[in-house]
């Protein structure tokens, strides 16, 4: 989705007022009940959010010009890599082995084996299109954001094919993309 | 964009914080956010680097600028081959350094100082192509190191490339004062075979940086 994205694909940008502002935070505490208590943190009150359109109808939710989240259409709300780092556990985890890291940091979706071999683990049972932080074995921070495509149960049970779509991870252009203008 | 220690303040160059390092992934710590750092070559978590491109380069940067970081991961990492990993995360480490990269040597010569960085390292003769974009889909090759080798002039050198390419091309001063040669368009594949042919630069001379 990102992999070469750049501050320039950003169609354009503008305020968000502060009903629709509301809204969204009414939308991530729905999606993201852990952040909570850090929600005044990461999106203040008083900060100058704003929407960046981009192709394929992304937007990305920036504070001050710092993306925050991102959304496709009028889907799941994910947060950015770099958010994660700062509340890893605002997200369920599932953790892909050592091999699988290269092709995550190139773009790839992750296949099932990734999570049910040895050093893949599923934390929390989810269900088809859940939104899930992808940490890796060995490596204490987050390295992609996914949705899943099958319900880990069927992750566990198929065991084959592509389980969680590589939305966001380290080293793409979103993740290159520290701040917007 | 090889900034130092990219989100956090200068102050906070010690390791990350003890809990976030002791494994687990740091869920235990009760106040967020985490400091979290981002190598000053990459700008990839530094446990992440051995997978960027510039593996070699960090490695050096993370030796001069947080030591300590490079300590307490490397800790992590020997626990973890010994420990519940097994034979399989070693492997997997072995498999990555066996790349054209060693992640792991120490001391080895930076290559490449800087992501976008175009000079070389003292001395050596080495041209590095590199690619910029310029609003949205459009490109300019940046092609540095050429005064590094004595019987290329540099200004013939960009106008046999602009010939050659149907392209703008010119040679303008780096902000490190080398000069480079800028190409209006995208040329990054096929100039490592025009700088050999027609100016005799040898292809073990010449490093294309595949990023930005
Ligand atoms: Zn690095």
């Amino acid at each position: 989705m990102f992999k070469r994205f750049s501050k320039d694909d950003v169609s354009s940008s503008s305020q968000v007022k502060s009903s629709v502002q509301r809204g969204f935070r009414a939308k991530l505490l729905e999606q993201f009940p852990n952040s909570e208590p850090y929600l005044e943190d990461i999106l203040p009150k008083k900060g100058n959010v704003t929407i960046a359109k981009c192709k394929d109808r992304v937007s990305l939710i920036c504070c001050d010009g710092v993306p925050l989240f991102f959304q496709q259409r009028d889907g799941h709300i994910f947060p950015t890599l770099r958010i994660l780092h700062k509340y890893p556990n605002m997200m369920p985890t599932m953790r892909v082995d050592k091999g699988a890291i290269s092709f995550v940091m190139n773009g790839a979706n992750i296949m099932c084996q990734g999570f049910t071999s040895k050093g893949g683990r599923i934390d929390t049972p989810l269900e088809a299109g859940a939104a899930v932080c992808i940490l890796a074995e060995g490596k204490k921070v987050a390295l992609a954001v996914g949705q899943t495509t099958m319900s880990t149960a069927d992750i566990q049970s198929v065991n084959k094919g592509i389980g969680v779509d590589n939305l966001h991870y380290l080293g793409d252009g979103l993740f290159g993309t520290k701040e917007l203008d | 964009m090889a900034e130092f220690a990219a989100d956090v303040p200068d102050e906070g160059k010690g390791p990350p914080p003890a809990t976030a390092a002791s494994g687990g992934g740091g869920r235990e710590e009760d106040s967020y956010p985490l400091t979290i750092f981002y190598c000053g070559v990459c700008g990839l978590p530094p446990e992440y680097c051995e997978f960027g491109s510039t593996a070699e380069a960090c490695r050096a940067w993370a030796e001069a600028n947080c030591p300590e970081v490079l300590a307490v991961e490397e800790g992590i990492a020997g626990l973890e081959v010994q420990g519940d990993a097994g034979g399989e995360a070693a492997g997997g480490a072995e498999r990555a350094a066996g790349g054209e990269e060693e992640p792991k040597k120490k001391g080895k010569k930076v290559r490449i100082a800087k992501p976008g960085g175009k000079k070389a390292a003292g001395g050596e003769q080495r041209v590095v192509i590199g690619r910029l974009s310029r609003n949205r889909r459009k490109f300019v090759t940046v092609v540095g190191g050429l005064d590094t080798f004595p019987d290329v002039k540099i200004k013939d050198a960009a106008k046999k490339i602009g010939k050659q390419f149907a392209c703008g091309s010119s040679v303008s001063k780096a902000p490190s004062g080398a000069e480079e040669v800028v190409i209006q368009g995208d040329v990054l594949m096929d100039l490592p075979g025009f700088l050999e042919t027609t100016l005799n630069i040898p292809a073990a001379k010449i490093s294309v940086l595949s990023t930005s």
